[in-house]
């Protein structure tokens, strides 16, 4: 009862994160409409402390349980410290700095200037928040390989992206292609390649675990034939071949069928 | 006077408590849980004497044993007679006055025979693993879907059977003949494994049949040959004809309960899955590799 309405909020919030990471580079330093450069810029600040609230009392939170280091590392914790924190210093203030002070303090405005470069790139950390919820990785190894595939994805894409602001190529639309294609490449992979991981190592390897440990589980695994020589289908191959027959002989006893012992086969006979 | 007073005062009581040890296992086939629950009351005989020595019930050893033993096998008759129940209050069974010229007997009779028969093989706990299959075939419309592809797509199989049992019988009639035989199967094989002094062989079939002629009125001979030749050692379908074969492989396909689906497209279904392993070990099961794969084709065509 407690936990639903918290995770609806958390959703709400979420997309209203992703939503607002392309709108704040869109309209950054949007001379038309200070209002809206206004309100975007105190819009990231609440997302990011509401971020960095929800990361403090996990943090507490996970004192009573398993301890900071355990959600830090493996918690996603550090997606959090990236999302609430360092998005917060590094860019919803310097944001807000440049909305209310870069014309009047020029030193300061400078340096904010140049720290916010950064944001494009930075903003693209957001994309990981977005695959905590659809790649859930403490929910299984096919969900958990993905997961790793995913961060793999978003720190190339970021890497290219912090390049770019470094080197100067920094621009609106380059910002948004890479943060949009994040979160493509985060729901392909979620979609196809867990599939794919799914139907050609978990799963298998899942139906021969089932088929050795439980008693009435005598289902045949699904064989690839173009990766039949793959280490796992060789041994879903024995599996099928040879233990499961094996298993019923086991299970079921051939004198159980015809119980009877010691008279003739009539087969045998004539 | 007093244990008969007694028995019918502990009744409920001990039903509660047999529903209980059930529920406990309720993860478990109801057949395989019932050894989980008879041990359950065998080890812990002093506590339930305790607790209904309190409300008043006073057993001596060898009662509280056999009280026990028949309580659990009639609780678990309610437990799985549900779908046998639906068969035999659905099924007509005028078919089987083809068989004999007892037309005389009615259909409601015959009806309420097959019920007893079926329910008295409870009695005997050597037949519970055929009364396993033959509850689960029930449970999972076994006869229904196989016989209605073997029917429609004229198999060989079907053609034998025609040929061996009756060349004018409908699809429903192939399904209420196979049915009865389920049914009687596990009396049938409780009486062969206690108390006739015959060996079990083709050759005397004839004398064990006269044998239990009075446990299985009035049914015809042909529905216990049947259900005898099924048990026979060995497979040999020019002499016990092939629905013996076919009644073995089904038996033994629904002997445990097929586990669910876990594994989405990673696995086969369960049928399939079953007679691919059962084509592999067909020799040491003495199965008809033909009926095999004839239950295989469909199997892989329907995705059973």
């Amino acid at each position: 009862m407690v936990k639903t309405p918290l995770k609806v909020i958390q959703y709400i919030v979420l997309l209203a994160a992703l939503i607002h990471s392309p709108f704040a580079e869109l309209y950054f330093l949007n001379e038309e409409s200070r209002s809206l450069f206004i309100f975007i810029g105190i819009a990231g600040l609440a997302l990011d402390l509401f971020y960095s609230g929800e990361f403090f009392i996990r943090s507490v939170k996970s004192g009573q349980h398993r301890g900071f280091k355990f959600y830090f590392y493996n918690n996603y914790g550090w997606v959090d410290f990236l999302n609430s924190l360092v998005m917060l210093f590094l860019v919803s203030i310097p944001y807000m700095v440049i909305v209310f002070y870069g014309s009047s303090d020029l030193q300061m405005g400078k340096a904010f200037v140049i720290l916010y470069s950064l944001s494009a790139s930075i903003r693209i950390v957001r994309v990981l928040k977005f695959a905590v919820v659809i790649v859930p990785e403490n929910k299984g190894m096919a969900l958990r390989h993905t997961w790793i595939i995913s961060c793999c994805a978003v720190a190339g894409i970021f890497i290219v992206a912090f390049v770019f602001a470094v080197s100067g190529l920094r621009s609106v639309s380059s910002g948004l292609s890479l943060y949009f294609s994040a979160l493509v490449a985060v729901f392909i992979i979620r979609t196809f390649y867990m599939r794919y991981f799914e139907l050609n190592i978990s799963h298998v390897i899942g139906v021969v675990d089932s088929g050795m440990r439980k008693k009435n589980y005598n289902r045949i695994a699904v064989i690839n034939e173009r990766h039949r020589d793959d280490e796992v289908f060789r041994l879903a191959d024995y599996y099928n071949k040879f233990f499961l027959p094996a298993k019923m002989k086991q299970t079921i006893d051939a004198k159980s069928l015809r119980p009877f012992p010691g008279f003739p086969d009539k087969n045998k006979k004539e | 006077m007093t244990y008969s007073l007694q028995y019918n005062k502990a009744i409920p009581v001990v039903r509660d408590l047999i529903s209980l040890a059930f529920d406990k296992y309720g993860d478990f086939d109801p057949f395989d849980a019932v050894s989980k629950v008879r041990e359950f009351f065998f080890n812990n005989p002093e506590i339930i004497k305790n607790a209904l020595d309190k409300k008043g019930f006073l057993f001596d050893d060898g009662f509280y044993e056999d009280f026990i033993s028949k309580e659990i096998s009639s609780f678990l008759a309610v437990l799985v007679m549900q779908p046998v129940n639906r068969f035999i209050d659905n099924t007509s069974f005028d078919f089987l006055h083809s068989f004999s010229s007892s037309g005389t007997v009615s259909s409601d009779f015959l009806r309420e025979r097959i019920y007893f028969i079926f329910k008295n093989a409870f009695n005997f706990s050597e037949s519970h693993i055929f009364l396993k299959s033959s509850c689960n075939i029930f449970y999972y419309n076994v006869l229904n879907r196989y016989m209605a592809e073997l029917f429609y797509r004229q198999s060989r199989i079907f053609g034998l059977l025609k040929e061996e049992v009756s060349d004018s019988f409908s699809l429903q009639e192939w399904i209420n003949f196979l049915g009865t035989v389920f049914l009687v199967r596990p009396l049938v094989y409780a009486r062969m494994s206690s108390g006739c002094h015959l060996p079990h062989d083709y050759e005397n079939m004839s004398g064990f049949i006269k044998w239990v002629s009075r446990d299985f009125y009035p049914l015809p001979e042909r529905i216990i040959e049947e259900a005898y030749k099924s048990f026979l050692p060995g497979h040999n379908p020019v002499l016990y004809g092939s629905l013996p074969g076919l009644v073995a492989v089904l038996d033994t396909m629904y002997r445990i309960r097929p586990h669910q689906a876990e594994y989405k497209k990673a696995e086969e279904s369960g049928d399939r899955s079953w007679l691919a392993i059962a084509m592999i070990n067909a020799e040491h099961y003495s199965f008809d590799k033909n009926i095999i794969e004839e239950l295989y084709s469909i199997a892989e065509d329907k995705k059973w």
